[in-house]
């Protein structure tokens, strides 16, 4: 793929990513170690929650939504990180078997005033399974410029 | 024992059990999740942004999240759902074997207007590092039942 630069990202621009099939052991997996809460990593105890079966812990659809735009390779060249995400909302649960499809939408890019050498792209990410729209949210990245200043 | 919406105040606060995040835990991490070359390949970090290998911050928030949920705060029947988190923020980089720090605050108990059974509880979650700078932070919002006389309330329903 060839690099891709600050300037590659206008707004409007949609980023399709790699369907992922979410199996039940990666589910438990993530969750004993970072949201070991019983409707995550205990298949018996989840059917008499609210949830009535094994549901995956939030912070691991938000972790593969973001993998999912990662795993295109866009931020592979001028990648710099990122000062965090905003708005994250889960909308339905995601179930073992389900396949999270997640795309990415460029709502904001301007270059930085302090380091006029890369700027702040801002993309809102959604992710849908056969139930619909499970989980939105919106991460900013820092890229460089391909033409600084 | 359940702690319902009515048991938490705003400004309680929480600290989990301190640890640290290893090398080979923060690339086996981003190798799934968040693979660039400062959170998989030790040797390609030295050259990049980050002068090194460092944590990816959606691993920092979760492995705080855990250690709060280890503290057993949200155990029994009380919690009905996530419902959102807001500012996440990354503001220092996690380094392998930095000691850290995993705190919360309540910041918001509010009840639902549309179900008097329940409402939202807001927590703002945060990774201290050495000398007490946050490395990380999100804050999230859960629904849960009010008291337990409101949660017997919906088990009838």
């Amino acid at each position: 793929m060839k690099g891709e630069y600050f300037e590659d990202f206008p707004v409007g621009r949609v980023i399709e990513t790699e369907p992922w099939p979410l199996e039940v052991t990666e589910m438990l997996a993530y969750a004993r170690r970072y949201d070991p809460q019983p409707y995550h990593v205990d298949p018996e105890a989840a059917k008499e929650t609210v949830f009535g079966g094994l549901i995956a812990s939030g912070f691991h659809t938000v972790a593969i939504a973001s993998g999912q735009f990662v795993r295109t390779g866009v931020l592979a060249t001028a990648g710099k990180g990122g000062p965090g995400m905003d708005d994250i909302r889960w909308l339905k649960p995601v179930r073992p078997g389900d396949v999270l499809r997640t795309t990415a939408t460029v709502r904001e890019a301007r270059v930085s005033r302090s380091k006029p050498d890369r700027g702040f792209v801002t993309l809102d990410l959604e992710t849908v399974t056969d139930a619909g729209t499970v989980l939105t949210l919106s991460v900013t990245v820092i890229l460089g410029l391909r033409e600084p200043g | 024992m359940t702690r319902y919406l009515d048991d938490f105040t705003v400004g309680d606060t929480f600290e989990g059990e301190a640890g640290i995040l290893s090398e080979a835990e923060i690339i086996e991490f981003a190798e799934v999740y968040d693979p660039q070359v400062f959170h998989t390949d030790p040797e390609a970090a030295k050259s990049s942004a980050f002068g090194g290998l460092i944590a990816s911050g959606h691993q920092t928030i979760a492995w705080c999240f855990g250690q709060i949920v280890r503290l057993g705060i949200f155990a029994g029947e009380a919690t009905i759902c996530g419902a959102d988190m807001n500012e996440v923020r990354w503001l220092a980089p996690v380094r392998p074997d930095m000691p850290l720090t995993p705190r919360g605050e309540v910041v918001e108990v509010r009840r639902s207007q549309s179900h008097p059974d329940r409402g939202y509880l807001k927590i703002r979650f945060s990774v201290d590092g050495p000398d007490g700078t946050v490395a990380s932070f999100c804050t999230n919002t859960v629904m849960r039942t009010r008291d337990d006389v409101a949660a017997d309330a919906g088990d009838r329903r």
